[in-house]
This record gives structure tokens, C-alpha cells and sequence, in this order.
């Protein structure tokens, strides 16, 4: 063959050499119908971070939850019972009658995934790094003892009262922070003193200042701590780790690798919610977390073969009024307000894919309502549908005048509203273009400023510069939770074990901008103070049928409160859009309580099949 | 001697310009509002936590306020400076910034690099194709598609591509540097997937900077065409080959000091690149550290890419009297 055919062959043989490399250098395909399959996702709550070390109490870790990193429960996010708890590495569990005191009992035949049983010295040990973390004692749990080599008893503190002391198996919802670790690699770390240091911070005086401040400087050391190896007792360990994939692959010594038909796991690396739209519109992943996007997006992903998994989510967006600020101190404004703004067209815009517009005015999200409600109750609440003619006759009432179409204060100044959103928050900043037309309609000309990022929102919030803001409620599941975001710190109610101290706006010790008054007269239900009403959520035994009744009746008059008063706007309930793609896999799990869970319980389950 | 004491003040200039970068990155980084832990903190209260047990678990993992002095801070940073210490991560408590850029550079780099050397190339043979066949349909063509690309602004060509290559035509992976299937070593898997996981971000780098490289050379070899020294070496009789390098040794001299600005405008479109990407680099870095408001790192990342730039931005001017007779002699 001669030079110049040869150099005339060098570009097509190029390009063909070229294509080949590209097609072995391609991903690994997965094994169908095999329990050998990968499994693509990414980080539900972690992101691959490089250099950050396989710990999950570091606060950037590269462990991934439910997968490698475990609990001893996860909480199911029920909000008819906040205490309920989905097995993880405690089979079962049983509350004292004092709700003082959890026995638990850990699955058998649980291993770690170098081969070594997990036993309860891993639980004790782990709960130790609780407390240098300051996570155990956000359950106000006291003490963790072994009874035997696979029962631990968790005790809470002495004197605290918590009526979700059973969530500490499983962290609140969305905060897992009780991991269990191996005794063998963190064990180390520990003094043999840490109870007695333990012990010592739940004290008083110098001595358990001296106590906690050792304790802060243990959490220093392990957060640094950065074990060589991932030591699972999940259904996967981490086998490698590069700067933008983890390889997980699957624990043959997890206690229920029978129930597991994946193989391996690729969880890849996202930084921004364009990079998972990216990855969605590519087919890429088998399973992708609740990730906000536009209605054109959406549609986008879904016709690229992902399938949407929506369920309620709880939490809710809506508008506060700081009741020390004219006119936001008379319910019948606040009222007209919530006349005016139509919430499905501000939810529309501003949250089309990942939210439904509030049936009305409560505190908590829709979806929750026949927790605490009769069918008779939610029928009697006011649905605020829109009318302005209502809200013209509520202003009227409330002294306030129209002249030319605009709105003025009983002190003749004309009334103009400023709405601070936050920055990074496009929902919040599309859905204000929406209330600004509709209250600039009305005659309350409206002007929509950029906030700074949350961090420094909340505190100007809290500070009183924004006598109208942005806020999210019902964050629950437990019934205190959910109405606390409105009657409990931000309106200055702090408890003070069995009582509630109320603190007035400025008082450092509460970040109270919300300033509804102590008691309030409800159409129907008469003079209640629903600071202390919420607070009563707090102090109720839920582990009986009794306190469960309770919590429904007390929370029924928190709504109709809410209902009446409108301390806050509330907009949208936030749906949690998930994405799964049945390309590869099939075997999705149904139940909500599943559903709401990261893909690692879904798989301990048994749900997820290679087709 | 003389040389000596142009490189010695070379060298002085080149400490003064990053002493002045970093200490004003230092206090524009401090004034950012907010920080990780007030991040953290936010993100608890958020996941139903009461403030004072956010701040209690917040207040536990990151275990600092910087409540010290603002010029004790500023004290303290110079003096690790000056002991090549770029202090401890934030968000990664613990771990060292130096241990965290070093991991972060050489992915910058070895695309940045990748991305000079091919884009020079392509782009001085496309610049004298240019102006040897200027006035003509091929020439106007190859001015105008270098003036074309060079106006297009990095973020777009680096989200085109990505979107082209690896969404609609699903030929590239679509992100990260290498597969995670590959064990890492000197392999064939190995090291084909860390080529096919480069090519668009380095064609990202090249495009950045190609119609710069066509343009410029096109206009310098022009000038050098006109001269008359290039007329006579014709009418000498010399070869080819040798007016050919006789054109190439002058118009070169302009584009060496485009070099060294293209250094800086690649680590400055790395950040787009590499987000588009999700590459490991330097840009990357700083972003996730801007997030998380991790200042020590932040603070790192820049000041390795601002003294890497001021490095070569000296290297070309030490360089120019090597290659430019006339700038040695005055």
C-alpha cells in the first residue's frame, strides 16, 4: 500500500478509532433482568463533595442515606402520627406507659459490611456522637445503655417532657442526623469518660458549661475523622468515589440483601437543578428527588420517559403581616387581603409544578386537614375565595377609604405595600409579580423588592423590617411543628419545660414578628389564646389514643384561628415532584410513607426490579 | 546584570500584584453576608427544628463565630500566606484548603492547557490561511467564522455543546471526569474515559479562544507581509521554507502576549465550563465554596488561579526578549 494512500486512509481510520474508544469508554450498561443491575441517582441530600470524608456526622460528607448510611428508624412523615417510625436497622421498638423510656431491638442477623454483627456497643457508641453533635439532645434524649449485645434502651432526660421522644430513631422528618457507626472505626474517638461528660452537660452551672464545651470539641474531631474505607451496615457500601460519581455497590451482609435486585448503584455528582434537568431530559437516571422546574421543563422530562411521583409535601408558602404595623393590626384587613390575592393564579405562576393552591386559610397543608378536622369542620372554614367586593366592605368597615381607585389609611396617608422576596427564591419572586398586579388592581399599589438570601431575610424578618414578608408554615409532620411556624418562636412563644414564656417583638430571646394579640374571639369558638393552645400540641402523651384525640381537638381550634384571624396569607401546599424512569427498572414503591423515604429503604423493601 | 535586575523587579512586581489581589479578595469575601453555619442553621429550622436547637447543632458542627478583629483576621491570613498556608475548609471541617485546590487544580489546568495549545494551533494555521487567501471566499470565510465564535460568549458555547453532544445526540457522557466504572489506573478504560469525559470541555476552551488566535493572526501576519524585509527576502531568491519562517518568527511576537491573557480569560470561563461540565477544576470549587460560603477555600481557589496567571503573564515577559532580538538589545 502506498504513502499516499495510506494518509488518504488516516482520517476515516481516525474517526473510526475515535468512535471506538467512544463506545468502550461509554458508561457500562446495566444487566436487565438481573439483580446485577446499576441503578443511577443522585444525592437526595448529599452531594458529592471531593475530599469530603465517608462520615456522615461531617457536615459535607460523601455518605448517602438509606444506601450506606443508616438509622435506626426513619420517620414516615405521617402527620396524623408524627411518632411513626419505618424500620432501619431497629427491628422493633417499644415506649415506656411513662413515654419516658424506648426499648430497642435491632434486626437480626444485622452486620456491618466488613462482616462484624452490629451490635448495641455501635448504638451506644453512636449515641454518644449524638451528643458532642447536639443532635441527641434536640430529642431531649438523656442517656443510651446496652441491655444486651442486640437491645438498647433509650432514655430521655430527666425532667423534659417530648411527646415525639420516638422520632429520635429516625431524626424529624427531612433531618436525619441519628446515624449508627461502627463502634470499630468511631469508637476510638471517644474517651471512655464521654457518658460522665454526657451526663455532666445536662447539668447546671460551671461544671456542665465545662461539660458541653468538651463535647463541642469532641464533635470538632469527629466531623474531621476520615475513615479510609466505608464500613456499611446499609443495603450498599461505597467501593469508589471519584470527584463527580460514587459506586456503590450491593452489601451482601446487609440483614435483608434478599430483598435487594440492584447490583450497584451510580449516584452522580449535581450541583445545580439544571444539571438534574439535564440528566432527567437524557433518561439518565432511574430515580430523581424532588427538583423545582417550570411547567415547559417539566413537560420536557416527562417526555423523555420519566414518570412524575407526587405527593404531598408539608409545607406551605405564604405571606406574613407583622400585627404591631398599621393596617395589619385589624383582622378585618388581613382578612380583605386574603380576599384580594386569588391563590390559585398566584400559585400558578409561582409554583405550576411543585405546588396546589391552599383550599383556604389553616396553618397547615391541605392534605393534613382530616388529620385534625371532621368533614363538618373543614366544610365550616372560610375558603377566602376571591372578592373584592367582600374586601372593599371589609376595608370600608375597618376605616380605611377609596378615593380614585386607591386605597387610603384611616389616617388618610394612602396605603402602598412593600414585598421584600428573598433572594434565590424564583417561586416566591414569579408568584409576587401575581400579587402585585392583584393588589395594584385593587388600589393598594404594590412594589416588589429584591431581599437578600434567606440567611439574612429571616433576621430582617424577625428584626420588623418587613411589616409584610415571605414565610414558610406547616412545616410538620407533628401538629406542634406545623403551627408553631406561626404560634410559637416567631410570635414569641418559647417553652420553659411544662409552661410557655411569651416574648414581645425586639426581646432577644424570641424572634417574634408575627405580634398576634395573647387571645383572640372566634366566631363560634369564643376567646382562645392560640400561643397556648399550640403549645399544648407540644406537651400531649401521642403514643395513646387518648393524646392522639387530644392533639386533633386542641389543633382543630388552632385552625379555626388561624381561619378567622389570618395571621399569615397562605398561599400553596408544595407537592414533592419526584422522578422515576421505568426504562430499566420497574417495582416502584406505592405508599406514601415509601415513596417519601430516599430509594435505599425503597430497595430494603424489595421494591425495585431490573426489567 | 541588567538581566538579572529586570528579572529580580519582574519578580518584586509580580509579589506586589498578588499581595494587592489577595488582600482585597480577603476583604471582598468578607463581606459577604451570611455564612455556612448560618446556612446550616436556616436549613434545620427549615427541616423543623426550633431555633435555639438549630443553633445548638449548628453551633456544634462548625464550632466557630469569627468574632476576632477584622485586622487580626487580616494579620493572621498574611502570615499564613507567607507560610503557604491557606488555612482549614469550613464546610469540610478539618481538611486543609491547600489539600482541597491541589485536588481541584490539575483537572483546571490540564483542560486550560489542553484548550491553549489546541485552540493556538488550529487558530494560527486557520489566522494564516486567512491572510494568505485575504480578498478571497475562503479567506473572508475563515475571518468571518473567527470573528463569529469570537464574539460568542463562553457560557453559551460550553451550554450548546453540552446540550448538542450529550442531550440531543446522547454522543458524549454528560458529565464528571471520568466513569466511576473504570478502576482507576493505567488502563485503557481508565484513561479512554477521562479522554471522552475532556473533549467537550476542552472544545469549550478551544472555541472560547480560537477567533482570538484567527483574528490576531491574520492581522500580524498581514503587517508582517508588507514589510519590505519579507519583499527582499523574495526578490533574493530565498526559499520558501525561509521567508516562511521569517514570517512566522514576526508575526508570532503579538500572540505571545495574547497567551498569556488567554491563560486568564480560561481560568475565568473555567467557573462556566465547569459547571456546564461538572468538572472537578478550580471553577467548580469555587462556586460549591461560594454556596456553602466557605471563605477559606473560596479565598484559596482564587488566589491560586491569580497567582498562576500573574506567573505566566511574567513568564511571557521575561519570555519576549528570547524570542524579540530587539527588545534584548534595548
Amino acid at each position: 500500500m502506498s504513502i499516499r494512500r495510506l494518509r488518504s486512509l488516516s482520517v476515516p481510520l481516525a474517526i473510526a478509532a475515535s468512535a471506538s474508544l467512544v463506545a468502550a469508554c461509554s458508561s457500562s450498561g446495566s444487566a436487565s433482568g438481573s439483580s446485577n443491575a446499576t441503578f443511577t441517582t443522585i444525592g437526595y441530600t448529599t452531594v458529592i463533595t471531593p475530599g469530603a470524608p465517608m462520615n456522615p456526622f461531617n457536615a459535607t460528607n460523601n455518605v448517602f442515606p438509606t444506601f450506606d448510611a443508616m438509622q435506626l428508624g426513619w420517620n414516615a412523615g405521617n402527620s396524623a402520627n408524627p411518632n411513626q417510625e419505618l424500620p432501619g436497622l431497629a427491628s422493633s421498638w417499644s415506649l415506656s406507659s411513662s413515654g419516658t423510656s424506648l426499648t430497642v431491638h435491632l434486626q437480626p442477623g444485622a452486620k456491618w459490611s466488613n462482616g462484624k454483627p452490629v451490635t448495641a456497643t455501635d448504638v451506644v457508641d453512636s449515641a454518644a456522637i449524638w451528643f458532642c453533635q447536639g443532635a441527641a439532645q434536640v430529642y431531649n434524649l438523656g442517656s443510651v445503655t446496652a441491655d444486651n449485645s442486640s437491645t438498647v434502651t433509650l432514655t430521655e432526660a430527666a425532667g423534659a417532657h417530648n411527646n415525639l421522644f420516638e422520632t429520635v430513631l429516625g431524626g424529624a422528618s427531612g433531618a436525619a442526623t441519628q446515624w449508627i457507626v461502627p463502634s470499630s472505626e468511631y469508637g476510638s474517638l471517644l474517651p471512655s469518660s464521654i457518658w460522665s461528660t454526657i451526663k455532666a452537660s445536662e447539668g447546671t452551672g460551671s461544671a456542665a458549661t465545662a461539660a458541653t464545651a468538651t463535647l463541642t470539641d469532641l464533635a470538632k474531631k469527629i466531623d474531621a475523622f476520615a475513615p479510609k474505607t466505608d464500613i456499611s451496615a446499609g443495603p450498599f457500601y461505597i467501593k469508589r468515589l471519584n470527584n463527580s460519581q460514587a459506586l456503590l455497590v450491593k452489601n451482601p451482609d446487609f440483614f435483608a440483601a434478599g430483598k435487594i435486585h440492584v447490583g450497584t448503584v451510580i449516584m452522580e455528582h449535581q450541583s445545580s437543578t439544571q444539571q438534574i434537568v439535564s440528566y432527567l431530559d437524557a433518561g439518565t437516571l432511574d430515580a430523581a428527588p424532588y427538583t423545582a422546574m417550570a411547567t415547559n421543563v417539566y413537560k420536557q422530562v416527562v417526555a423523555a420517559g420519566n414518570t412524575a411521583v407526587r405527593m404531598p409535601s408539608l409545607v406551605a408558602s405564604a405571606l406574613t403581616f407583622d400585627e404591631q404595623v398599621a393596617p395589619y393590626n385589624n383582622v378585618a384587613v388581613r382578612q380583605a387581603l386574603a380576599y384580594v390575592i386569588n391563590r390559585t393564579a398566584v400559585q400558578k405562576v409561582g409554583e405550576p409544578t411543585s405546588g396546589a393552591p391552599s383550599t383556604t386559610i389553616t396553618g397547615a397543608v391541605s392534605s393534613a386537614l382530616p388529620d385534625y378536622l371532621t368533614s363538618a369542620q373543614q366544610a365550616s372554614l372560610n375558603p377566602y375565595s376571591p372578592d373584592t367586593a367582600k374586601a372593599t366592605s371589609l376595608l370600608k368597615g375597618a376605616g380605611l377609604t377609596l378615593k380614585s381607585g386607591q386605597w387610603y389609611l384611616p389616617n388618610g396617608k394612602p396605603w402602598t405595600i412593600t414585598l421584600p422576596v428573598p433572594q434565590g427564591f424564583a417561586d416566591w419572586q414569579s408568584a409576587s409579580s401575581v400579587i402585585k398586579s392583584e393588589l395594584t388592581s385593587f388600589g393598594i399599589p404594590t412594589t416588589v423588592t429584591g431581599g437578600p438570601a434567606w440567611t439574612s431575610y429571616q433576621p430582617n424578618l424577625f428584626t420588623g423590617k418587613y411589616p409584610v414578608g415571605w414565610w414558610l408554615i406547616a412545616l410538620g409532620p407533628g401538629a406542634y411543628d406545623t403551627f408553631a411556624r406561626i404560634y410559637g418562636t416567631y410570635d414569641g412563644y418559647i417553652p420553659a419545660g411544662a409552661t410557655v414564656n411569651r416574648y414581645s417583638a425586639g426581646n432577644a430571646a424570641a424572634d417574634n414578628f408575627l405580634n398576634t394579640p395573647n387571645t383572640v374571639t372566634v366566631p363560634g369558638l369564643g376567646s382562645v389564646n392560640p400561643g397556648q393552645l399550640t403549645f399544648q400540641l407540644s406537651q400531649l402523651n401521642l403514643n395513646t389514643a387518648t393524646g392522639l384525640s387530644q392533639q386533633k381537638a386542641i389543633a382543630a381550634k388552632v385552625i379555626q384561628a388561624v381561619n378567622y384571624e389570618v395571621p399569615v396569607i397562605q398561599l400553596w401546599d408544595y407537592i414533592d415532584v419526584q422522578f422515576v424512569n421505568s426504562k430499566r427498572f420497574t417495582g416502584w414503591p406505592t405508599n406514601d410513607a415509601i415513596v417519601g423515604q430516599d430509594p435505599g429503604v425503597w430497595m430494603a423493601d424489595g421494591y425495585v426490579r431490573a426489567k | 546584570m541588567r538581566l538579572a535586575r529586570l528579572l529580580a523587579a519582574k519578580a518584586v512586581s509580580g509579589l506586589v500584584m498578588i499581595w494587592v489581589v489577595a488582600s482585597a479578595m480577603f476583604f471582598l469575601v468578607l463581606d459577604m453576608p451570611g455564612n455556612p453555619a448560618q446556612a446550616r442553621e436556616a436549613q434545620d429550622i427549615l427541616h423543623g427544628m426550633t431555633p435555639a436547637q438549630a443553633q445548638r447543632e449548628t453551633a456544634a458542627m462548625f464550632g466557630f463565630v469569627p468574632k476576632t478583629p477584622l485586622a487580626d483576621q487580616y494579620g493572621h491570613y498574611l502570615w499564613q500566606l507567607l507560610h503557604f498556608n491557606l488555612g482549614v475548609s469550613i464546610a469540610q471541617e478539618g481538611t486543609p484548603v491547600a489539600h482541597i485546590v491541589a485536588s481541584a487544580f490539575p483537572w483546571t489546568v490540564i483542560l486550560a492547557l489542553s484548550g491553549i495549545l489546541i485552540s493556538f494551533l488550529i487558530g494560527v494555521c486557520l489566522g494564516v490561511l486567512a491572510a494568505v487567501r485575504r480578498n478571497t471566499r475562503l479567506g473572508d470565510a475563515v475571518t468571518l467564522g473567527g470573528a463569529i465564535v469570537n464574539g460568542i460568549p463562553v457560557f453559551v458555547i460550553a451550554i450548546l455543546l453540552f446540550y448538542l453532544f450529550t442531550t440531543i445526540w446522547a454522543l458524549f457522557p454528560q458529565g464528571g471526569n471520568v466513569s466511576i466504572t473504570y478502576t482507576p489506573g493505567f488502563n485503557a478504560g481508565y484513561i479512554g474515559s477521562l479522554v471522552t469525559h475532556a473533549v467537550l470541555p476542552v472544545t469549550a476552551y478551544v472555541l472560547a479562544i480560537l477567533g482570538a488566535w484567527v483574528l490576531t493572526t491574520k492581522a500580524s501576519v498581514i503587517s508582517v507581509l508588507g514589510d519590505d524585509f519579507i519583499l527582499a527576502a523574495e526578490l533574493r531568491g530565498l526559499r520558501p521554507l525561509t521567508v516562511a519562517r521569517y514570517i512566522t518568527r514576526n508575526a508570532m511576537l503579538p500572540l505571545f502576549t495574547i497567551l498569556a491573557i488567554a491563560l486568564g480569560l480560561l481560568f475565568g470561563g473555567s467557573i462556566f465550563i465547569e459547571d456546564v461540565f461538572n468538572y472537578p477544576g478550580l471553577g467548580q470549587l469555587m462556586i460549591s465554596s461560594i454556596a456553602t460560603k466557605d471563605y477559606p477555600v473560596l479565598d484559596g481557589a482564587f488566589l491560586l488561579i491569580i497567582v498562576a496567571v500573574i506567573a505566566a503573564n511574567r513568564l511571557a515577559d521575561l519570555t519576549y526578549p528570547l524570542i524579540d532580538p530587539r527588545i534584548r538589545r534595548s
